[in-house]
C-alpha cells in the first residue's frame, strides 16, 4: 500500500463541467493546516465537486442529486457560447501525490456544435455531439481522453502513463470511494447497510483477492482433474483412497461429538452452554485436543489430592495419603497387568494353531498307526506306472485291459494309492509334530504361569479395590463439607479421565490404521502414476494446485476473522473516545454477519442512535478500517455535520482536527453548519478547527445558475 | 430546446489481451493478509504462487477483466514444475 500512503489531492482543475463555466482551480496543497473547507450553499455545486473527481477518476457520478435539475455535462453557457461547427470541450485535472510520487489525472470531452437541420421551428437549431474517431461499430471510439501523468521525485520530467484504467484503480481503488469520498446519506445509512460494511472490510484488506484467487484456483483444478481423471483407474482409486485417509486423519471440522464446555468439564454437564462447542470431526487434531483435556483432568486430580494432603485433621492427610499410595499401586499394577496380557495374547496367537490341532492330528496318528498294524493301508504305486499299463492295455499280471471291468479295478486301486500318499503326507507331519509336542508343552506351562501369576494380581488388585473404596469412604464421611466436596468431585475427575483415555486409545489405533491405509495407497498411487511421467507430472500439478487452494482458503479464514475483530476493537475504541454520552453505552461491536452493534442497557441500540451519534459510529468504522489496513486516500465528506449541533459538534471537531494530522481532510460544508454560533457550546465549527483549516474556499452562484469558486482565507 | 445526444461508450485505451508478466513483488499486499500468508505451513513455492495469483488477481480486478485462465494456468504449472523437479 505504498503508493496510497500519505496520498494528497493538490489541486483540482474544472472546465466548463457542469455548472462550472470557464476554468477554475481549488489548490488545495498543503501550506498550514491539513484540513481544506469548501463551502456552499445547496444546489450551489458542492456535490459536484465529489462528482467531477469521480468523474475524473472513474468516468462515473456517483453523487448526482435527483432534487437538483439535471445539467449537460459540459456547461450550457459554455456551449451557448461557441460558434456553431466549432469544439466544445469539458475538462477535468487532479493532481495527486505523497512525498516520492506525483501523478496528474486529466480527462476531457470533446464535443462538437453542429447544425441541425430541421424546418427552422426549432429555437435553438443545432446540436451538440461527441465526435468519433471511426465509423461505428469498426471504431467507436470517441475524442474524448484520459490521460496520466506521472513524476518520480527525484527524476525530471513528467512521463505519460500507458495504462490509465489500471494505473488509476491501484492508486485509488474505485471499489473503495465509499471510504474516502463520503456523503452525508452514506454515513447515515452505515450502520444499517451490511453488506456494505462487508464489502467494505473485504475489499480494504484486499480479501476480495484471495476471494477470486480461490475462485480460479477452483476452477483451474477441476479442469486440471477432469483432464487427469481417467486415464488410469488404479491412481484414481488410490488418490480417492489417499484423499480419504488424508481428510479422515486432518479434519478440523467441527462436527465430531458435543464437547464438554471449559467449565462444564468439572462438573459433567456438557450441555450448560448455549452455544455448544465440538470436537475435531476426526484424526490428530481431535486425539490433540483429547489430550490436552486429559491433561487438565490430571491436573485436577492432583491438586484434590494436594488439598486432602495438606489438611489441618491428621487422620484426612493419612487417609488421604494411603488412598494415593494405593491408586498409584492400583495404576502400575493395571498398566502390569495390561502389558501381560498383551504379550499372554500374542503368545497364544502365535502358538494357537499347533495347540487348537494338538486333539486333532494325535487322534489321526492312531487310526494311521492302527491301519499300518492291520496291513490295511493300500500298495503304494505311482501314476507313471499306472499310465504306462495303460497304454499298452495289458496289465503285468497278462489280464486284458480292454475288459472295461478290469481296467476300473485298476482305476479304483490307483486312487487307493492317491489316498495313501496323502496318509504318508499325513504320517510325516504327525512325526514333526511329535518333535515339536516336547516344546509345546513348554509353552503350556508358561500359559499356566501367565494364569497363575494373573490371578495373584488380581486377587491383590481386587484388594487394593476394596481398601481405596473404604478409604474413599472414610474420607466422604469425614464430617466436612469441603472434604465431600473434593472427594465426589475426585470420582466424577476419575470417571472422566477413564472416559477420555479409553477415547484415547482407540483413536490412536484408529490414527494408525489410517496412517497404514494412507500410506499404502500413496505407494499405490506413486507405483501407478510411475507408469508415465507425463501423468505423474500431471498429478503433482494437481496436487500443487489442490494445497495452494487450500493455503487461499485458510488465508480467508484467518483474515476475515482477523479483521473482524480488529475493525470491532478499533471501531469501539473510536467511538468511546468520540461519543459524548460514554455512560450510556456499554459496548460497540460487529457481529459474525457484521451487524454494528451498539449495546445500551443491555441490548442493541443501533436503530434509536441519533443522527450525531450515527455519524460518531459511522467516522469510528471508517477511520477503524483504514486505521488496520493502513489505507491513506486523502477523505472527503460532503455535509459532514448535517443535523448535528451542540456538544456533539465540538467532538467530531475534535476527532477530524486528530484524525487531519496523518490524513487530508476536505469538507464539503454549508454556511450554516460551518460559520453558524452554536449557543449550546458558544463556537462555531469553524472556530473549533480554525488552527487545522489549510485553505477555505467559497462557491459563489450566479443569477444564471453557474458556480465560480473563490478564496475565502 | 438543446439537444444534446452525449453516449456514455468509452474505449479502454490500454490492451486488455496483452500478457501479464509476474513480478515477485508483496508491497501491493496489505500487512493484514501478508502476514497470514507468511504465517501458513506452506513451502517456499506455494507461498510464491500465492502472491502471484494475488498479484494477477489485482490486476484482473483493476481491469475489470476475468479472462485469463491461460495465465492462470501457466502459473500455477510453472511453481509445480519448479517443486516437482
Amino acid at each position: 500500500m505504498s503508493a496510497k500512503s500519505d496520498l494528497q489531492i493538490r489541486f483540482l482543475r474544472i472546465k466548463n463541467y457542469r455548472q462550472y463555466y470557464g476554468e477554475q482551480e481549488i489548490d488545495l496543497s498543503k501550506s498550514n493546516g491539513n484540513i481544506n473547507i469548501i463551502q456552499g450553499e445547496n444546489g450551489e455545486g458542492k456535490s459536484n465537486i465529489l462528482n467531477a473527481i469521480n468523474y475524473c477518476l472513474y468516468l462515473e457520478e456517483p453523487h448526482i442529486k435527483e432534487v437538483t435539475p439535471l445539467l449537460p455535462i459540459i456547461n450550457l453557457r459554455a456551449i451557448q457560447e461557441s460558434p456553431i461547427g466549432s469544439d466544445v470541450d469539458m475538462e477535468i485535472e487532479l493532481e495527486l501525490g505523497n512525498k516520492d510520487n506525483s501523478h496528474r489525472i486529466k480527462r476531457t470531452v470533446h464535443m462538437k456544435k453542429v447544425e441541425l437541420q430541421t424546418d427552422g421551428s426549432e429555437k435553438n437549431n443545432y446540436e451538440v455531439k461527441r465526435e468519433r474517431l471511426g465509423t461505428f461499430p469498426v471504431n467507436s471510439a470517441t475524442r474524448d481522453t484520459f490521460e496520466i501523468k506521472s513524476v518520480k521525485r527525484g527524476s525530471s520530467g513528467w512521463v505519460i502513463n500507458e495504462n490509465t484504467e489500471s494505473f488509476i484503480h491501484e492508486i485509488l481503488p474505485k471499489k473503495l470511494t465509499s471510504f474516502y469520498f463520503l456523503d452525508g446519506e452514506f454515513l447515515e445509512s452505515l450502520h444499517t447497510n451490511f453488506k456494505q460494511i462487508k464489502e467494505g472490510i473485504k475489499e480494504i484488506s484486499q480479501l476480495s483477492l484471495v476471494l477470486s484467487a480461490i475462485e480460479h484456483t477452483k476452477s483451474l483444478l477441476k479442469q486440471l482433474e477432469i483432464e487427469t481423471k481417467g486415464q488410469d483407474p488404479d491412481i484414481d482409486r488410490y488418490q480417492e483412497e489417499v484423499n480419504r485417509c488424508s481428510e479422515w486423519l486432518s479434519s478440523t471440522d467441527g462436527k465430531g461429538d458435543i464437547k464438554y464446555s471449559k467449565d462444564a468439564i468439572w462438573w459433567r454437564k456438557p450441555f450448560d452452554h448455549d452455544e455448544s462447542e465440538y470436537y475435531p470431526y476426526s484424526g490428530k487434531p481431535r486425539l490433540d485436543l483429547k489430550k490436552e483435556e486429559e491433561e487438565v483432568l490430571k491436573d485436577r486430580i492432583a491438586e484434590i489430592d494436594r488439598n486432602l494432603l495438606e489438611h489441618n485433621a491428621t487422620s484426612i492427610r493419612s487417609w488421604a495419603s494411603e488412598l494415593v499410595r494405593l491408586e498409584k499401586t492400583i495404576e502400575r499394577d493395571e498398566s502390569y497387568c495390561d502389558k501381560k496380557s498383551l504379550e499372554n495374547m500374542n503368545h497364544i496367537a502365535a502358538i494357537g494353531p499347533e495347540i487348537y490341532l494338538t486333539i486333532c492330528v494325535q487322534n489321526f496318528i492312531e487310526q494311521v498307526d492302527e491301519k499300518r498294524v492291520r496291513g490295511e493301508l493300500p500298495v503304494k504305486w505311482t501314476d507313471t506306472f499306472v499310465e504306462d499299463i495303460l497304454s499298452q492295455n495289458r496289465c503285468i499280471c497278462g489280464n486284458d485291459l480292454t475288459d472295461i471291468t478290469a481296467k476300473n479295478s485298476l482305476l479304483k486301486w490307483r486312487k487307493k494309492s492317491k489316498e495313501s500318499e496323502q496318509l504318508d503326507v499325513a504320517v510325516e507331519a504327525a512325526v514333526n509334530f511329535k518333535n515339536n509336542s516336547k516344546k509345546l508343552k513348554n509353552e503350556f506351562s508358561k500359559i499356566d504361569q501367565f494364569r497363575r501369576d494373573m490371578r495373584e494380581y488380581s486377587d491383590n488388585l481386587d484388594q487394593h479395590y476394596a481398601q481405596s473404596k473404604e478409604l474413599k469412604r472414610k474420607l466422604k464421611d469425614a464430617d466436612e463439607d469441603k472434604i465431600k466436596k473434593l472427594m465426589d468431585e475426585k470420582e466424577t475427575r476419575q470417571y472422566q479421565l477413564s472416559y477420555i483415555q479409553r477415547d484415547i486409545t482407540r483413536l490412536e489405533d484408529k490414527i494408525e490404521e489410517y496412517g497404514n491405509k494412507f500410506k499404502d495407497a500413496k505407494v499405490q498411487v506413486s507405483r501407478a502414476e510411475s507408469k508415465t511421467e507425463f501423468l505423474k507430472r500431471q498429478r503433482s500439478t494437481v496436487s500443487f494446485c489442490r494445497r495452494t487452494l487450500e493455503h487461499l482458503k485458510t488465508i480467508r479464514d484467518n483474515v476475515l476473522t482477523n479483521m473482524r475483530i480488529k475493525v470491532a476493537d478499533r471501531t469501539r475504541e473510536n467511538f468511546f473516545n468520540l461519543i459524548w454520552k460514554q455512560d450510556e453505552f456499554s459496548n460497540v461491536d460487529l457481529t459474525d454477519d457484521y451487524h454494528l452493534r451498539v449495546i445500551k442497557n443491555g441490548f442493541d441500540a443501533v436503530h434509536t442512535l441519533s443522527a450525531g451519534e450515527r455519524l460518531v459510529l459511522a467516522l469510528s468504522f471508517i477511520v477503524a478500517i483504514r486505521d488496520i489496513t493502513g489505507f491513506r486516500a486523502p477523505l472527503i465528506i460532503d455535509t459532514p455535520l448535517g443535523k448535528i449541533s451542540g456538544k456533539p459538534t465540538k467532538n467530531i471537531a475534535d476527532f477530524i482536527s486528530k484524525f487531519s494530522k496523518d490524513v487530508q481532510v476536505t469538507l464539503l460544508v454549508t454556511d450554516k453548519e460551518y460559520q453558524f454560533m452554536d449557543m449550546e457550546i458558544e463556537q462555531s465549527f469553524r472556530n473549533l478547527i480554525k488552527e487545522y483549516v489549510n485553505r477555505e474556499y467559497a462557491l459563489n452562484r450566479s443569477p444564471q445558475g453557474n458556480t465560480t469558486i473563490t478564496v475565502m482565507k | 430546446m438543446v439537444i444534446l445526444k452525449i453516449t456514455t461508450e468509452h474505449r479502454m485505451y490500454c490492451n486488455p489481451y496483452r500478457r501479464y508478466e509476474f513480478t515477485m513483488t508483496d508491497s501491493f499486499i496489505n500487512k493484514i493478509v501478508r502476514d497470514e500468508i507468511d504465517n501458513i505451513d506452506a513451502s517456499d513455492s506455494e507461498r510464491d504462487l500465492i502472491y502471484k495469483l494475488l498479484d494477477f488477481e489485482r490486476r484482473l480486478a483493476n481491469m475489470g477483466k476475468t479472462r485469463y485462465m491461460g495465465d492462470y494456468r501457466r502459473a500455477v504449472e510453472n511453481a509445480a514444475g519448479a517443486e516437482y523437479r
